[in-house]
């Protein structure tokens, strides 16, 4: 029988699009963010033709831990007070309880821990890129997108009819090479292809898997197989219980993070700051 | 090993699975599996995840404490298209699951794999 491939599952991609309205909308703010010429009136525009991001950057904006002064009920104030890269993370929050509300039945994921581990991915790259002069708000998009193309691969089984559901042992992209015939890397590549990010968060995103090449310079990929190797090896749930595995020393020295205080102390912060954001999403 | 209370599907399921080589017994339901397990080989287990009395979900669970069926493939058989339910088997121990209606190519793909 011949083995499917991408493109024979047009169905669940378009589907998909039809589900998410938010990630086109991160994929504009991220190319009018880089544009020095954009003005608050443009970003407002952009914000207000998506209602739920609307009601959700509000809700955001006046947070604890976003609010400055006092209570914004006017976008472009909020904008204005928030300034652009903390908007790219608002707009990211709110696409992760548009994207992330719903289980990973064949990973054995649920919402919840879907959700926990883009967002702690996305405040470990980001953390990560600031230390290594990488562009901090394209760091924290890919470690929360980067899981993505697991939406698209659960939909399509729906198609494919059947699975065995993957049982955490076996690489997961082997599993998704033996039922799809693609993997999450080239899922939510295509994806964001279609929602038209910027083409090196494109290639971070399809380059995930593996680990950083030694002695390469920082990138957001490899800073992104970084990242994945902290969440593949550690079941989510440790996430919360702060006990990790070990990581191999050279890709530690790859990050930076050789001496075992300083990984320790960069994977509590992760973890300190993901609860803050959980705390403000009301109880997550 | 196929356990659901509609015939159809037994009917179908079991000529799909008797065409390609394989030993077919049927059950109608949770209840009547449990009572004709005894001694029993199995080698995969079909089962209706929507069953009154006994839910597929439930007889999953139950299958599992028996040392016998601890590592036997169980599939849940599912509605098309449905999504829900299925986090809630593989938490029960299910190994997969296969929609319904059921197709040939399903049917040997998934024996397929479970051979492999």
């Amino acid at each position: 029988m011949k083995q499917p491939t991408i493109h024979d599952f047009r169905g669940a991609v378009i589907r998909i699009q039809t589900l998410y309205s938010t990630p086109p909308v991160l994929s504009r703010a991220l190319r009018l963010i880089r544009d020095p010429g954009t003005s608050v009136l443009e970003i407002t525009e952009l914000v207000r033709r998506d209602a739920a991001l609307s009601a959700d950057f509000l809700h955001l904006a006046n947070s604890a831990m976003f609010r400055r002064g006092t209570f914004c009920t006017h976008l472009s104030e909020a904008i204005q007070r928030l300034g652009m890269n903390e908007l790219l993370r608002l707009i990211g929050l709110s696409l992760s309880k548009n994207v992330f509300g719903k289980d990973l039945s064949n990973y054995g994921i649920t919402a919840s821990q879907y959700w926990t581990e883009s967002v702690w991915a996305a405040v470990a790259m980001e953390t990560l890129a600031e230390r290594h002069g990488v562009d901090a708000d394209e760091a924290y998009i890919a470690g929360l997108l980067h899981q993505l193309g697991r939406v698209l691969i659960n939909e399509a089984l729906l198609e494919v009819g059947w699975s065995l559901f993957w049982n955490g042992r076996e690489p997961v992209e082997t599993w998704e090479l033996d039922h799809v015939g693609f993997t999450h890397a080239d899922a939510g590549a295509l994806l964001l292809r279609e929602w038209e990010f910027p083409e090196s968060f494109i290639e971070a995103i399809a380059q995930q898997a593996g680990a950083p090449e030694p002695g390469g310079q920082p990138s957001l990929s490899g800073l992104l197989r970084f990242t994945r190797q902290c969440l593949v090896t550690a079941d989510p749930a440790h996430l919360w219980r702060r006990s990790f595995p070990p990581i191999p020393a050279e890709e530690r020295a790859w990050a930076g993070l050789e001496a075992p205080d300083a990984l320790a102390d960069f994977l509590e912060a992760t973890t300190l700051s993901l609860q803050t954001i959980r705390r403000m999403l009301n109880g997550r | 090993m196929i356990v659901s209370p509609c015939s159809e599907t037994r009917r179908v399921l079991s000529a799909l699975l008797t065409a390609g080589g394989h030993g077919v017994q049927e059950a109608d339901g949770g209840q009547d599996l449990l009572k004709r397990l005894d001694g029993q080989i199995i080698d995969v287990f079909l089962v209706e995840a929507e069953m009154t009395g006994i839910s597929g979900i439930e007889l999953t669970r139950r299958l599992r404490t028996m040392p016998q069926f601890s590592s036997t493939p169980i599939l849940l058989l599912t509605p098309e298209g449905q999504a829900e339910g299925k986090l809630a088997g593989r938490e029960a121990g299910a190994t997969g699951w296969m929609s319904r209606p059921v197709r040939v190519g399903q049917v040997e793909a998934v024996m397929r794999r479970l051979a492999g």
